[in-house]
Formats: structure tokens, sequence, C-alpha cells
């Protein structure tokens, strides 16, 4: 044991305070949303708070993103190995134009440097799930989808099912998508493009990460 | 005789600018506030129960420490142990001079502020550059944060154009906040690209899964702990949660108490370095746990309640002294109500006692504090504290109070008083000095309470026995 | 005795010093609002102060001595112990129980008592026979709502209440009426440069409002703006809640 850390139990273990009983699980009281309605809440706090969102049929998210790509001139797209249609979606994308090219996040992130911060102009991930209480996604970045990927490029696409909607943050921190102590090296809870108030509080988008977050429901 | 923290209220004081600035950043963030908790109802319940985890978690510290240090050391995160800031600094420098780092970029942490991290490591050749938008304002002009959560927030948008155009060349449109955030965007992000180490504060720390929760809207704070190969946490050892489940309501009440946002644009979870296989994220991570004080404030039963404290900024946006005088003036790290209360027992009562001053104990900002803290209680506490350590009993205020308690102890001294300021009534006194700068000087009445109830009776009697 | 009438229940007054001193007159239209309630109102002549500015200040030893001889000046009666200032009210209900040891004789009469212990306009609120109030033509005040009332002691909006019960009157809030005036008791003296601006931006807000009389039910506050108010040259509108409803009832004392 370090000295510095017998000196803090030292002070820490007086024990001169006897503690009380506290009640920390006390139930708060929640709303009960069903499918719908918990959409229809997501989607109203994602976009109070400046994400795109659309709602669309399961077969259609590859149209979705040509279709942005021809209206916005996005040219170099950033992909991970998560979402299962990411190929057919990668051969839609490069041949609405031959200026647009996907990458794939492949190597590591020293390899890659440049090309994150200098290249991409946007990028797709999977969400684990959404909590519509506060319209918030969940990520949980692996090896096949990279902590940069919703961090770096000035656009993040993120693509949601409908069925993985829960009502709020205590329903994922009671029932986490996870192995009880096996955290992931990183969860990200992510409720708007990047941001800042720290001049006049006067909000501006893109402080250091994403512009833009749009989010595809699918259906 | 002025102190130094007069002068410095003088100053502010007469500083209108800075005046205007504070009051309309203080009127915004506490209506923006008002409005995420409209539910009364909810709030206190909600309000109850993150009182109730930070005490319980206070309570004990010893088991949730023992746990966070064990758990991290499983996940693969170095874990260091620091008494003070000194020691905090050198750990740091030491991990720093291992990787051979010149350049260090932080994420916003006012533990890092506590310890004067930047400062030190700038005498070891190492700069430490500021990534929130507030703090590299702050840094860009040689000054500390004025606020916890805001820390440029003695500016307005015009003063910051005219700094960025003299520390950086830059010419933006006046009043133009998006080209000036871009303006910060575009050198920061070079900075993160390149910096040799990540360092950041740390908003929760879950014990049972050895896990780093940081809170913010940025982003600069994912860069921070992503893009550098190492990254070192900073926590006081009072940040540690138990679990999970807790995390919910405390990250609640911390965004709304702050900003009035329901949550923050980020909210990251970091439990280990970058694992075999992954492809990003730093090869090593350290967490320095601090404790500087805090440990011996956890067995003061009646100060303890200091460490539930979520550094939310709250209870400065509510107290009327600082929204007049501003976060600078304060001279220290934390400014504000917490500030009041965490500086002296961090510092000493002797060094900084005389902050304790500077409240009318109106009780502003115990009402809005998310996790029930009495902070007007520990301000008069500590206000006890600082006469019984040092009791100058030759002080003009002692000896006020002597006189004071001789005359109201005894009834028959107390009414001659009463009578004889009654008798010298129209005397034309212009004493004491700080009470007639700004008003005039109250009259006695002419027959005191006591005079005229008795007279009253008498005269009753009287009537009674016609 | 046969004929003798039902003895009318009985309070202490606590009269605090400021108002002995400075503002009788708050005190005996206190008194005349209790009897008008229907109470016997009982004033111990040996009362001084509560002993919260030097508790506030820091020193609790000359607060122990005070709060030790009130506890037992208003302990021979068990009756409810009424407070025309809120914060005098907060410092024997609320501050009182926490000087002592607990488990001690002390702490329980501080107990005891605290539970006694009401401001006046809060405890009027339910009590006073607003059918007898004169008529009077449309006029407007201003409410100061103390910190002590809205906080430690909860009684703001009892004040607010008993004025909405008056014919005839428009109540107006100050812009921030949940900030403190600047008094504070000692803070006016010690923190004076603070102080002053906190007194003079409550001041503006008040008169801003237009309120023919500025109306609280702490004289601590009163004293601060009037004392303000009359600096800058003009005559003090403040006015204490008790003496205000003491006109409305037509209730005459001999000053």
């Amino acid at each position: 044991m370090s000295e510095a850390k017998k000196a803090i139990f030292a002070r820490l273990n007086q024990r001169r305070v006897s503690a009380t009983k506290q009640d920390c699980k006390a139930p708060l009281a929640t709303k009960h949303l069903n499918k719908t309605e918990a959409k229809n809440l997501l989607i109203e706090k994602l976009q109070e708070n400046r994400a795109e969102v659309y709602s669309i049929p399961s077969s259609s998210w590859t149209e979705t993103l040509t279709a942005i790509a021809t209206e916005r001139g996005y040219k170099t797209w950033l992909f991970g190995k998560n979402l299962s249609g990411a190929k057919t979606a990668s051969k839609a994308l490069e041949s609405v134009s031959n200026e647009i090219s996907v990458i794939q996040y492949d190597s590591d992130y020293e390899t890659l440097r440049e090309v994150l911060f200098h290249q991409v102009d946007v990028s797709v991930t999977s969400v684990k799930a959404a909590i519509a209480e506060t319209g918030t996604l969940l990520l949980i970045p692996d090896k096949n989808e990279p902590r940069m990927m919703s961090l770096i490029p000035p656009v993040h696409i993120a693509i949601l099912k409908q069925s993985d909607i829960v009502t709020s943050f205590q329903q994922i921190a009671n029932n986490p998508p996870w192995q009880g102590k096996n955290m992931p090296t990183n969860i990200l809870f992510i409720s708007s493009p990047s941001k800042t108030a720290d001049i006049q509080q006067t909000i501006a988008y893109g402080a250091h990460g994403p512009k833009k977050l749009i989010v595809l429901i699918i259906n | 005789m002025k102190t130094k923290f007069s002068k410095r209220i003088e100053l502010a004081l007469a500083d209108s600018q800075l005046r205007m600035n504070f009051r309309g950043a203080m009127d915004f963030l506490r209506n923006k506030r008002q409005l995420a908790f409209n539910d009364v109802e909810e709030w206190q319940a909600l309000r109850k129960k993150g009182a109730a985890i930070r005490q319980d978690a206070i309570q004990r510290l010893p088991e949730l420490l023992t746990q966070l240090e064990h758990q991290c050391q499983q996940n693969g995160i170095h874990v260091h142990w620091a008494e003070n800031g000194d020691e905090a600094n050198k750990i740091i420098l030491d991990i720093a001079q291992q990787h051979k780092a010149k350049q260090v970029i932080k994420g916003k942490s006012m533990a890092t502020e506590e310890i004067e991290l930047n400062d030190y490591l700038a005498k070891h050749d190492i700069e430490c550059i500021e990534s929130d938008m507030g703090e590299y304002i702050v840094q860009l002009d040689n000054e500390k944060p004025s606020h916890i959560i805001m820390p440029a927030i003695h500016k307005n948008t015009a003063q910051i154009t005219d700094l960025f155009e003299k520390k950086l060349g830059t010419s933006t449109p006046s009043g133009d906040v998006d080209a000036l955030i871009g303006v910060g965007r575009r050198i920061l992000r070079e900075k993160f690209e390149h910096a040799d180490i990540g360092i950041s504060g740390v908003n929760f720390a879950i014990a049972d899964t050895g896990t780093l929760c940081l809170v913010e809207n940025e982003g600069n704070g994912r860069l921070s702990t992503t893009a550098p190969p190492v990254h070192i946490a900073l926590m006081g050892i009072e940040k540690v949660i138990p679990d999970i489940q807790a995390l919910p309501t405390l990250q609640r009440l911390l965004t709304r108490s702050a900003t009035g946002q329901h949550i923050t644009s980020y909210l990251n979870l970091i439990s280990s370095p970058r694992k075999q296989g992954e492809l990003d994220g730093p090869r090593e991570v350290h967490l320095v746990l601090l404790d500087n004080g805090r440990a011996n404030i956890s067995q003061d039963e009646k100060l303890q309640s200091t460490l539930a404290c979520i550094r939310c900024g709250a209870c400065m946006n509510h107290c009327p002294v600082y929204t007049r005088i501003g976060g600078h003036a304060y001279g220290s790290t934390y400014p504000g109500p917490i500030g009041q209360v965490v500086m002296p027992q961090i510092k000493g009562l002797k060094q900084e006692g005389e902050l304790l001053d500077a409240c009318s104990l109106n009780g502003a900002c115990g009402e809005a504090c998310p996790v029930e803290i009495d902070l007007p209680e520990l301000i008069r506490t500590l206000r006890h504290r600082k006469q019984e350590n040092s009791p100058a009993f030759w002080s003009k205020e002692a000896f006020i109070w002597f006189v004071w308690t001789k005359i109201h102890q005894h009834p028959w001294l107390y009414r001659q008083t009463t009578l004889l300021m009654a008798v010298f009534r129209t005397l034309d006194l212009n004493y004491p000095r700080g009470w007639a700068r700004t008003r005039t000087i109250p009259k006695a009445a002419k027959m005191s309470l006591h005079r005229q109830v008795r007279e009253r009776s008498k005269t009753k009697k009287k009537k009674e026995n016609e | 005795m046969l004929n003798s009438l039902p003895e009318s229940p009985q309070v202490y007054l606590f009269g605090t010093c400021l108002i002995d001193t400075f503002y009788p007159k708050a005190g005996l239209d206190a008194i005349a609002l209790l009897e008008l309630a229907g109470y016997e109102v009982v004033f111990p002549q040996a009362q001084t102060c509560c002993g919260q500015p030097p508790y506030n200040s820091g020193f609790k030893a000359p607060a122990l001595k005070i709060a030790r001889q009130t506890i037992k000046l208003l302990s021979s009666k068990d009756i409810p112990v009424i407070v025309p200032s809120a914060s005098c009210a907060s410092m024997i209900k609320n501050h009182y129980p926490a000087l002592f040891q607990k488990d001690t004789s002390d702490a329980q009469l501080a107990h005891n008592l605290s539970l006694r212990t009401f401001e006046l306009i809060d405890f009027l609120a339910d009590k006073l026979p607003y059918g007898q109030q004169l008529s009077f033509p449309h006029c407007k005040v201003t409410l100061h709502q103390s910190c002590s009332a809205l906080r430690e002691m909860g009684v703001a909006s009892a004040w607010r209440a008993i004025l909405e019960k008056l014919n005839n009157l428009e109540i107006c809030f100050p812009e921030n009426k949940q900030e403190c005036c600047g008094f504070g008791g000692t803070f006016a003296v010690k923190s004076d440069a603070i102080s002053a601006v906190m007194t003079e931006d409550k001041c503006q807000n008040l008169m801003a409002t237009g309120g023919a009389s500025i109306l609280s039910g702490d004289m601590g506050c009163l004293m601060n703006i009037g004392e303000h108010i009359k600096f800058e040259g003009q005559a003090d509108p403040c006015l204490h809640l008790a003496s205000f409803l003491v006109k409305r009832f037509g209730l005459n004392h001999e000053d």
C-alpha cells in the first residue's frame, strides 16, 4: 500500500461520525409510455436538442443515406462493421457519384488519424438503445465501431431500431445491456450534436465534436 | 484596514461591465434551472434521493474507495493516491515524463484547478492546453475560471472577440459566437490530434464497476480521454458512488441544476484503456485519487455534508453576493457559497476564513442545492469554528460582543440601555460607517416597547380599579 | 365566581430587540391584532434579544447564554410564543434546538419552545375576523418577502394570503422577489460594500412597483430598506404587516 493511501485511509477510518441509514433506492415516479409514445417523445426531445430525426421503414435506410448524400454532397463516408446493411449501403453510396468514397474503420486510430481528422465528412454507426425521456442515444463502441466514429467527423448518422427505445436512463441502469461488472471500455450517451454555451450563454453547435447529429429510426 | 478580499470586492463592484455580465448570466441560468424543475414534487423527490445517495457514499468512503481501486485495477486502470496537491502534481508529472510528453490537452476539471496543475507542468516544460471553450478563453487571457461550470462567464462576446483578435490574430464579425467557436475548434482540434497526454476530471466514479463518468456538452472531454495515447483522470475522493443505479438520479440533478438541461450532449463512461483488438482509445489510463483535506472533512459531523457536492454551480447562480461580485473576487479555486465552505476547509480558516464574511445567510444557495447541502448552516458553523479556533479576545468585534452579552444578559441593564438610546435619540450619529454608506442611521423610539407595554398595563389596571 | 367570562387563551409576545428599541409601534400593533384574534398577550419584561446577531457572526458563546435565558423566560407557561419577525422567530424555532447537546434538559426545553414558536402573521392568518375589516379605496402595496419568511420559516405564502383577504388591495412584488435585501444583520456592516449594492438594487426594484407602502413581517429588512430610501431623500414607505393590518381593522391605540 502506498504511503499516501495508508495516510488517507487512516484519516477515513477514524469513525468519528456515526452513520445514518440512507434511502438510496427510493423509486421515483416514472412515466409509462407505450411504443408509439416512447418513439414520439424520443423524436421530440432529439429535435429539441437540434438532432435531425427520420423515422423510416426498415428497408429504406440505404435510400435515406443516398438521399442525404445526394442532397448535401457529403463525400467521404466512414463505416464500421456493426451495421448489417453496411455493405449494401456503401455500394449504394458509391454509386451515387464518383466523388463519394466510403472508408472502413478497420485499422487502428494511429494509422487512420489523418484521415479521421481531415477527410471524413460523415460517419454512420449503430445505436444500442435510446432513452425517450431525454432524447438520448446509447452507443457502446467496440472493435467493430470504435469510439472516434461518433466524435471526429463533422456529421454523425446514428441508426436506431425502434424496438430499442426505452423510457428512462434508470431502466438502462437497472437492466444494462452489458454483462454485470464486465463494463465495455467505453459507453456513450449522446443527446445532441456537440455544443457549447460558454460564450455569453449563446448556444453554438459543433464545438469540438460533430456539428450535426442525424438519427434514423428504423421501424 | 482593508483586507485583500475587501479590496477585490470593491474593484469588482466598481466594474459595471462585469456586474452586467454576471447579472445577465445568473438571471439566465436561474431561469433555465427553474424551467427544468417546474414540477416541484418531482424535484423534491429527486433531490431527496440524490442527497441520500451522496450521504451514503460519504459514510462508506473507505469501503467504496477500496472497491473502486480494486475494480479499476482489474480493468487495467492504474490507480494512484495523493494526500495533497503537491503529491498529485508529482504523480502526474512522473507519468508525463515517463512518456516524454511535451504537450497535454485538458478537459474541464476543477480538481486540476485546485492543485494548480497547469502552472506546475509549465514549470517542467510541459504545455498544458485547456480544451473546454470557456477554459480555453480564460487561459488565453491568463485568468482563472470565474465559475465552476461556465469558466468565462465574466466576459461577454465583444470582450472575447477582442481577446481572440489580440492573442490569435483572428478577425471575426462582431457578435458572431459561431465564428468564435469555429476558431477555437480549429485550433484545439490540431492539439487533440497531436497531444501526448489527455487529462480530465471525473464527475462520478462508479465503485463496483471501476467506471469513470464524465458529463459534458462540447465533446472536448471525450476527445481528451480518447485521442491521446495516455489518459490521466484526477478526482477528489468524495466523487465515488456505489453503482450505476445511482447514476441517473445524480446525472439529472447535476445537469438540470447546472444549466437547466435534462441531459448534456455527452455522458461518457470509461472503464478501461484500449483493449486487445480495439482500434482507438488511450493505451494507458491513470486515475489519481486526491484527498487534499477531504478525508478529514468526512470525519467532521457538522461539516461532512460539504463532500456531498456534485459541483453543479447552482449555489453560486443563486447567491446574491456572487451575482454582484463574480467569481474572481473570491480569489479562490471554488467561488460562491460552495467555495466559501470548501476553501476554508482545505486551505485552513486562517488563510481563507475571510471568505465567510461575504454572506448574508439569506439561504438561497441551500434552497437551490440539488443534494440538500445546508450551505448557510455550514457557513455559520465555519464562522463559529473561526472564532473558537483563534479566539481573538482583543479584537474589536470580540469586545463588542462581550459588552453586548453583558447588556442582553441583564434585563435591567438592557432596559436602561434602550432608555439611554431613547434619551439620546436626537444625536446625529454617523456610525457604523459601513451601514451609513448608503443608509441613514435609525433613531431609537421615544419610548421602548417594554415601557409602552408597562404603561399600557398600568392604565388598564387603573381603568379596572375605577 | 359564577358569572365570570371564560378566560381568553394566552400567548407570549417576544417583541424582538429591534422592534423594542426602534419600532415599538409594530410591537403594539402585534398586541392589538392578537387581542383582536381573542388572545391575552403576555409580554415578559425580562426579554431582551434572541441572540441571533452574535450567533450568525460566529460568536456562539454569547448566543448560547442569551438562548438559555430566553428559553427559561418563555417556558414558565406552556403557551404559544409569537414573534413579529420571521428572522428572530427562526432563531428560536430552528436554531435554539441545535445549540444544545442532544438529550440534555436544555435541548428538551429548546425543543418544546421550538414547537410553540410562531411567526406573527402566519399565526394570525386564519384567526382574524376578516368580516370586520373597514372598507378602503383601491390601494396598491408592495410585499417584501424576507429570506427568513421564504426559506427558514416558510411563511411567505401566509403573508401573501393574509393580504389577499383584504378588500380593494392590489399586491405587487418586486423583480427578483426571492433575492435578499442586503441586510443580513451584521453582514450590512461587515460586508458593507456588497450589502450596499444589494440594498440599492432591492430598493430600486421595490420602488419600481409603484406600491404606496412596502410591507413585510421582518423589521430588520424594513429598517434596511427604509433607511436607504431615506438616504436617497425620499419618505420611508415601509410598514410592518401588523401595522398595516391594524389600520385595516380600525384598531387604534395610543402611541
